[in-house]
């Protein structure tokens, strides 16, 4: 029925709706929260009707069936932002507790907006205690409470379960007229629901297949505006950080302005489309409530529309916006809700596609992991060689991820040896990479050797452009032992000093070098020569020295230094002293996570060999 | 809706119901007869068969022009379905409901 646009006409067709539900058969309770709900629900129509549509009244529905009620309120307001969960205001608030009480009483409240009136549908299922009349027909009611059964209809079995027939004369009474106008507006309305529907089974049922994809969402959006009449439509999907909406389909450029909607709009934008997301609700544009001459769909939005927030569950998407240029004819509520129910089902499809992916590359991931591990196990020497008068003991150690520190140690071929200790700044497989490329020229070229400034030099030439490209560095440390001449030439690349403890207790730190390889193309390293008979050498990469305890504080080169002077002072075996720093670090870090990849490479010597 | 005074007391009886095409002359009536002696407002519901928000709105306003004088405001005896309204509302914390 429609109901005059007046707070007194509303409480008459309330008591009317209750004295139809009273017949219905549902309990008191269920009566006194319908009355209720349905004062508030078409007050709200009353206060906030637009002046020059308050003469086409309230539109006030009511449907019964066993299971449950259905009321459909019809206002010729402006619309409202219909909240999901509706909040309590505080305490000493006069207002606002309408569409609180609406949704505490129901099970469902919806809101369709239009552009001459909008609907707000509410369900609630029936108390199943409540006393169910003797007769009542399981069919739904429709009620202009109270209205009688169709006199006229061929079928007897009344479709309407509503008051009892009126004394009905030989014509037709105005009241079962209203009823079998309204239940010619039902069919009307289920068949252009159908259309809807039919629309929506057909993309369900095309979900199973390539869903998701780019071609997928913009073949259905461009299906969308057939199916709705509208002229054009953004989407914008939410980046990866959530800080950016990104353009992803749109419909062609306007053939009028040849604009396109910009194409990444951050999220804190003003413009309809950000709206929306932080109400959660849709946005409504038209001549009456343009776009702001600043939002990003102002030149493009012309004609009116709306703008959908796409979530799943508490995950937000993106948004869609779909219009038409001439907004006189606005969307129909039925439209509304295809296009609200096709962009939330893209919405889903999008999420998941994006969790496939995702996936897809974790298992890479996985897989160059795996691959970097081999690569660096790869990397080591399977044994050290063995020198008379001499012995190398190695350790290298992984954090968490791959690294690229290698350790060697080469005899070359005049029967001297050459340490090699590196790093390479980067993680992972390229990192992996880089420390199997570097050690292939270091074992290319032994003839270098004697002269480890230049050697660097040659390996910078041969690494800069991959490293520049892929901006990484190597650092790096070689030590030439000249046996015959007993003297230990080095060499460093942006690396920790090399620790030259001798037997006399003198400890070294040997410094000489340039920076890493990959940061300056034409680099010259320089080189420290120091005379070496016997004592320790220590070669390390930066992971040792700034290995962190669990207050932050640094392992530092000191108590190293004193460890290497101990153990060249009492001439310890090769293994005792690598166990002790290994167990050194062990204990400083305290069983905490590794922060970083340690490789150490321990020279312990009595030369000539 | 009849207004009476009892010794500090503003008593109001005689409310159908409480809803937007009463709430305002109901608060502007109770209010307008809310004198410097008064320090409570009884509000008698128990005839009262329909409470809405707008007539909630009215009840609050009464409360706040209470409490500003130092003075309270009683819901008495309120049926099962107005009573109701109140819990959904959560305004049964706000408001003393009596029932004698």
């Amino acid at each position: 029925m429609d109901v005059e646009c007046d707070y007194e006409s509303v409480r008459a067709a309330s008591l009317q709706a209750r004295s139809f539900l009273e017949q219905a058969g549902l309990g008191e309770d269920e009566v006194g929260g319908w009355e209720l709900v349905l004062v508030e629900a078409a007050n709200n129509a009353v206060t906030h009707a637009l002046p020059e549509r308050k003469e086409r009244g309230v539109g006030l529905r009511l449907l019964v069936t066993v299971e449950l009620v259905e009321a459909h309120v019809v206002d010729r307001t402006g619309g409202f932002d219909f909240p999901e969960n509706a909040e309590l205001p505080p305490d000493d608030s006069e207002s606002g507790r309408g569409l609180f009480i609406i949704q505490a009483l129901t099970d469902e409240a919806k809101y369709l907006r239009g552009p001459d009136e909008n609907q707000l549908i509410l369900r609630k299922r029936r108390n199943p205690s409540s006393p169910s009349p003797a007769g009542q027909t399981p069919t739904p009611a429709t009620a202009p409470a109270p209205a009688p059964a169709p006199a006229p209809a061929p079928d007897p079995a009344p479709t309407t379960n509503s008051a009892p027939t009126p004394s009905s004369g030989e014509s037709e009474s105005t009241e079962s007229i209203e009823a079998r106008q309204m239940l010619e507006a039902m069919t009307e309305e289920l068949a252009s629901a159908y259309e809807s529907l039919a629309a929506i089974f057909r993309f369900s049922a095309e979900l199973q297949g390539e869903a998701g994809s780019n071609e997928f969402i913009q073949r259905w959006l461009h299906q969308l505006l057939t199916m709705t009449g509208a002229d054009w439509f953004v989407l914008r999907l939410v980046d990866r950080e959530a800080t950016q909406l990104v353009l992803s389909v749109t419909s062609e450029p306007d053939v009028a302005t040849g604009l396109r909607p910009s194409e990444s709009i951050p999220l804190t934008s003003s413009g309809a489309e950000c709206r929306a997301i932080v109400q959660r609700s849709d946005v409504w544009f038209d001549s009456q409530a343009p776009l702001a001459s600043d939002d990003p769909l102002a030149g493009f939005g012309r004609g009116g529309g709306f703008s959908h927030p796409l979530f799943v569950n508490d995950t937000l998407v993106g948004v869609f916006t779909i219009g038409r240029k001439d907004f006189t004819a606005a969307f129909e509520a039925g439209q509304v809700s295809v296009i609200q129910t096709i962009a939330d089902f893209l919405g889903i499809q999008i999420l998941s596609q994006r969790i496939l992916e995702e996936q897809l590359r974790a298992r890479v991931d996985a897989r160059d992991f795996e691959i970097a591990a081999n690569i660096q196990r790869m990397l080591l020497p399977q044994k050290l060689p063995l020198l008379p008068g001499a012995s190398l003991a190695g350790f290298c150690r992984s954090a968490r991820q791959i690294g690229g520190d290698y350790y060697d140690a080469l005899v070359t071929e005049n029967g001297n040896l050459l340490l090699i200790m590196s790093d390479v700044m980067g993680k992972g497989l390229p990192a992996a990479l880089f420390a199997l490329m570097f050690r292939s020229l270091v074992r290319s070229r032994r003839d270098l050797a004697p002269h480890p400034g230049r050697f660097l030099a040659w390996l910078n030439q041969n690494l800069f452009s991959e490293l520049d490209a892929a901006e990484m560095f190597i650092t790096a440390q070689l030590a030439y032992i000249d046996v015959g001449r007993a003297e230990i030439r080095v060499s460093g690349a942006g690396h920790p000093p090399m620790l030259l403890a001798t037997e006399q207790g003198e400890v070294i730190e040997v410094r000489a070098g340039g920076p890493p390889l990959g940061i300056v193309e034409d680099s010259e390293p320089s080189e420290e020569t120091r005379s070496y008979r016997g004592g320790r050498a220590l070669l390390f990469t930066d992971g040792l020295i700034e290995a962190r305890n669990r207050d932050g504080e640094l392992l530092g080169l000191e108590p190293i230094k004193v460890l290497l002077r101990n153990a060249a002072l009492s001439g310890e075996p090769i293994d005792i002293t690598r166990r002790k720093i290994v167990e050194m670090l062990g204990e400083f870090e305290n069983a905490g996570e590794p922060a970083d990849d340690t490789a150490l490479l321990v020279l312990a010597g009595n030369l000539p060999f | 809706m009849k207004l009476h005074h009892s010794p500090g007391v503003l008593v109001v009886t005689g409310l159908q119901e409480l809803n937007a095409t009463n709430a305002a002359s109901v608060r502007d009536g109770v209010r307008g007869a809310v004198t410097s002696e008064v320090t409570g407002v009884d509000i008698d519901l128990s005839k009262t068969r329909f409470v809405d928000s707008s007539g909630l709105g009215a009840l609050i306003s009464i409360h706040k022009l209470m409490l500003a004088r130092g003075g309270h405001v009683r819901v008495l005896n309120p049926i099962h379905a107005v009573e109701q309204v109140f819990e959904v509302t959560r305004l049964n914390r706000l408001f003393e409901v009596v029932k004698i």
